[in-house]
């Protein structure tokens, strides 16, 4: 890659909480702070001793300094204070008119212009990002609502210079939604954007054309969030709990604090399991002595008490809607934004008021971040600057005893690559291996392509599963593969060169997979079968070089034991029934354990050869854990006699 | 060398243009190795950082999976908190209550293996980086100053997982 690029970063400067996000290695990645958070919040305070605190710690001291702490700072952006009168009243520190008619807040005899208050927590943000990079950030991308007006977007942009920010582009919030969702490519579709997030609620519809996002229509509530669910919940528990035991707990602050947490966890708990339980033991006490909380709540009388709060994202969609002069039916996408938006309840809401599955992410809070972080991205030119690596579109791999297909390489590795794995032979003295090359995701080798078949011949004599066959598979960049197979003993080679994938199109490889999906049941099944066959061969084999090499370590009532267990799975192995052949196989089983156990207390363990080792035609596995055997090591301990 | 010597002697004299030609790829050749060999190292170090990142990232990742169970047993402890400051003046079954006590000791001399530890809060004068003021009350001594601690806060190898919930002090007669 060429010369280091300066890192653009994303920020959401959001009502309530903000996030940062940048791209590193063409992933946007979201920024922690310094106390661990994804977002912080939006709330900044001027301590007594003159120092100011920004985000988590400001909120946790608020009520010690109400009047000192500025949270909601983003109502006020670009405003004159006699459009505030409203939003003015909700806020305990106090806003004044300044010098210009604008809105800014008072702190003691200091005043701070909203930018400047914004600054703060830009600042804060930047400081993450540094942090996080290991080095200096100078430019970013901030996202406003849709709705915002030129002087709230100016004061915006002066917020980011007064936090020493280069800020590039404001981008609207519904926009960097909808590129964090990869909309952009798409082509002349009409998008809604249903963002309810922890304060606000905004609704906006965009029309994209030639990678341009136009704004046709915007509506909301802007006091409708997430806070107000907690509250509903508070209070139904606080109801209940007065029904049941008499006391108000709304008077008591400690008991209070509990609730409010409660109420969240009960409320982010419902969004994944249908009831949840409020259990707060000893929250109060009376005359009486402790008194203890405990109340099941449902999904769906979240949903009831909630009703009203949902019901009032209705008006605001059909609105915005109508302004925009479309129908339902004309909405391509519906996008979902907002750490609201994991209610199950309110997904089904977008979902009946645009007639359209939602796009949703798994952190609906951050994806407003991460689509400025993407519009960075682009802006820096790092997402043209990616070298793309192919991959292997299916498994590669050889046949085995059986007809299995044993894989090598499997598929979605990144290339160019070389794996290697080591084979044996399936009958004593066998003295050439077929290599039969395959490519598929069928347990199978008959249901998988064959690239190619060649042998390796010379091996010299010795019983199965001794010889040491090594097969390497190698891709090249170009996507061509060499197969090798090397006999570890003599250093024999043999190899064949298969190109370009045989030129399998994409169809054919989406084909092949969507065969392995549709056979995957009945192909395990018949996989087990197979190797249970070999486990039983190769048991059958093992038990019986041992009874003869046994000497007098056996008894002769036991050697007869396993003579017959032997002789009944043999008998098995050339019928098809597969469960008859487990039970003699299970019984061969046991009888060998026996006599190994005799042979164990009076000698070193005797050879068991691996059971997985060893082909008809070619070659098995031979590294690998023994399946069928807890006690005897491995060992080639009478063979390199 | 000495061919190569000779052969350069021999076009220069010559002006033998194929063997111009030849040192013109040559050249370009050089130049393409050279090329790819820094793109090479650039690939591996590449992978060499992200070897590092990935590394310290499943560091974080052990770390952060405890912070998150630690978090969910919390509660655990602070309702045998509450249940000990209701049980403070209870005399009868004495010896059962005494258990308990070792009972949450041993929970948390088993949080404090893992790198747990508590804020330390009543007395001190109130700090936002590690506690959380759900209210002031009015006291005869200095203001800012933590009265009640009315849930622990916790530190997870010095890193604060959860600040305390505390009652902070004001001076009388102050909104």
């Amino acid at each position: 890659m060429a010369e280091k690029k300066e890192k653009i970063i994303g920020i959401d400067l959001g009502t309530t909480n903000s996030c940062v996000a940048v791209m590193v290695g063409g992933e946007p990645v979201v920024i922690q702070n310094s106390e661990g958070g994804r977002t912080t919040p939006s709330v900044v305070s001027f301590m007594k001793d003159g120092s100011r605190v920004v985000g988590q710690v400001a909120k946790r001291q608020a009520v010690t300094n109400p009047e000192h702490t500025v949270f909601s700072i983003k109502r006020f952006m670009g405003r004159r204070a006699d459009e505030v009168e409203q939003e003015k009243k909700m806020v305990p520190y106090p806003i004044v008119a300044g010098s210009k008619g604008e809105a800014v807040v008072k702190i003691d005899d200091k005043t701070f212009t909203p930018p400047e208050i914004s600054a703060m927590i830009l600042q804060k943000m930047k400081q993450s990002a540094e942090d996080y990079l290991g080095e200096k950030v100078n430019k970013a991308v901030i996202t406003v609502p849709a709705y915002f007006n030129d002087s709230q977007r100016q004061a915006t942009k002066d917020a980011g210079t007064i936090a020493g920010l280069d800020v590039l582009r404001i981008i609207n919030e519904p926009t960097a939604a909808s590129l964090a969702y990869g909309l952009d490519k798409k082509k002349n579709e009409k998008i809604a954007v249903f963002d309810f997030g922890g304060g606000t609620f905004d609704i906006s519809i965009l029309e994209l054309g030639e990678g341009i996002f136009e704004v046709k229509s915007t509506n909301g509530d802007t006091h409708l969030g997430g806070d107000d669910f907690d509250i509903k919940i508070m209070n139904w528990i606080a109801d209940e709990f007065k029904k049941e035991q008499g006391i108000d707990l709304k008077n008591d602050r400690m008991a209070l604090q509990r609730l409010k947490e409660a109420a969240e966890k009960a409320k982010c708990e419902l969004s994944t399991v249908t009831e949840t339980e409020i259990n707060l033991p000893f929250i109060t006490a009376d005359a009486t002595g402790p008194k203890h909380l405990i109340l099941k709540l449902s999904r769906s009388k979240l949903e009831q008490l909630t009703e009203d709060l949902i019901a009032r994202a209705f008006n605001p969609c059909q609105q915005a809607l109508k302004d925009a002069g479309l129908s339902i039916s004309q909405i391509d996408e519906v996008v979902l934004v907002g750490g609201m938006t994991r209610m199950p309840k309110i997904q089904e809401t977008a979902k009946k008021l645009f007639g359209k599955e939602p796009h949703k992410g798994v952190n609906p809070d951050e994806v407003v971040a991460v689509g400025a972080a993407i519009q960075g991205g682009v802006l820096a030119g790092e997402v043209k600057d990616l070298v793309l690596l192919d991959v292997t579109p299916l498994t590669l791999g050889i046949e085995t005893l059986g007809g299995v297909m044993t894989q090598i390489i499997e598929r979605n590795t990144t290339i160019p690559t070389s794996r290697s794995q080591i084979f044996s032979t399936a009958a004593d003295g066998q003295t050439s291996v077929e290599i039969h090359v395959l490519q598929g995701e069928r347990p199978m080798a008959n249901d998988n392509r064959t690239l190619g078949k060649f042998h390796l011949v010379g091996i010299p004599p010795a019983p199965r599963g001794i010889p040491q066959v090594e097969v390497i598979f190698d891709i090249d960049a170009n996507g061509i593969i060499h197969v090798r197979a090397l006999d570890k003993g003599t250093n024999n080679e043999q190899k064949i060169t298969i190109t370009a994938s045989s030129g399998l199109n994409k169809d054919e490889v989406e084909k092949m997979k969507k065969e392995a999906q549709v056979h995957e049941a009945e192909d395990k099944k018949k996989k087990e079968e197979i190797e249970l066959r070999n486990q039983a061969d190769n048991m059958a084999y093992t038990a019986e070089k041992t009874v003869k090499e046994a000497g007098d370590k056996v008894d002769a009532g036991t050697k007869e034991k396993v003579q017959k267990a032997i002789e009944e799975t043999r008998k098995e192995l050339q019928g098809q029934d597969g469960a008859k052949l487990k039970a003699a196989f299970e019984n061969l089983q046991k009888e060998v354990y026996a006599m190994s156990e005799m042979i164990y207390k009076q000698a070193p363990p005797p050879n068991q050869a691996s059971p997985n080792s060893g082909q008809e035609q070619g070659q098995g596995q031979e590294q690998g854990p023994n399946p069928n055997d807890g006690k005897t090591v491995d060992a080639d301990f009478e063979e390199k006699k | 060398m000495s061919w190569d010597k000779k052969n350069k002697k021999a076009s220069e004299e010559q002006g033998n243009p194929e063997a111009e030609i030849l040192k013109g790829v040559i050249l370009e050749k050089e130049k393409q190795i050279d090329e790819d060999k820094q793109k090479l190292l650039r690939t591996l170090a590449d992978l060499d950082n992200y070897k590092k990142r990935m590394a310290q990232e499943r560091e974080e990742i052990v770390k952060l999976s405890n912070e998150t169970l630690i978090l969910a047993m919390l509660p655990v402890l602070d309702g045998m908190e509450r249940a000990f400051k209701a049980t403070k003046n209870n005399k009868e079954n004495e010896e059962i209550i005494k258990g308990l006590a070792l009972i949450k000791k041993q929970f948390e001399d088993a949080l404090m293996k893992f790198g747990v530890q508590t804020v330390d809060a009543t007395g001190k004068p109130y700090d936002p980086h590690f506690m959380e003021a759900i209210m002031q009350q009015e006291s005869d001594g200095p203001e800012h100053i933590v009265l009640e601690e009315t849930q622990k806060g916790y530190l997870l190898y010095n890193k604060l997982i959860r600040p305390a919930m505390v009652i902070v002090s004001k001076k009388k007669g102050e909104k």
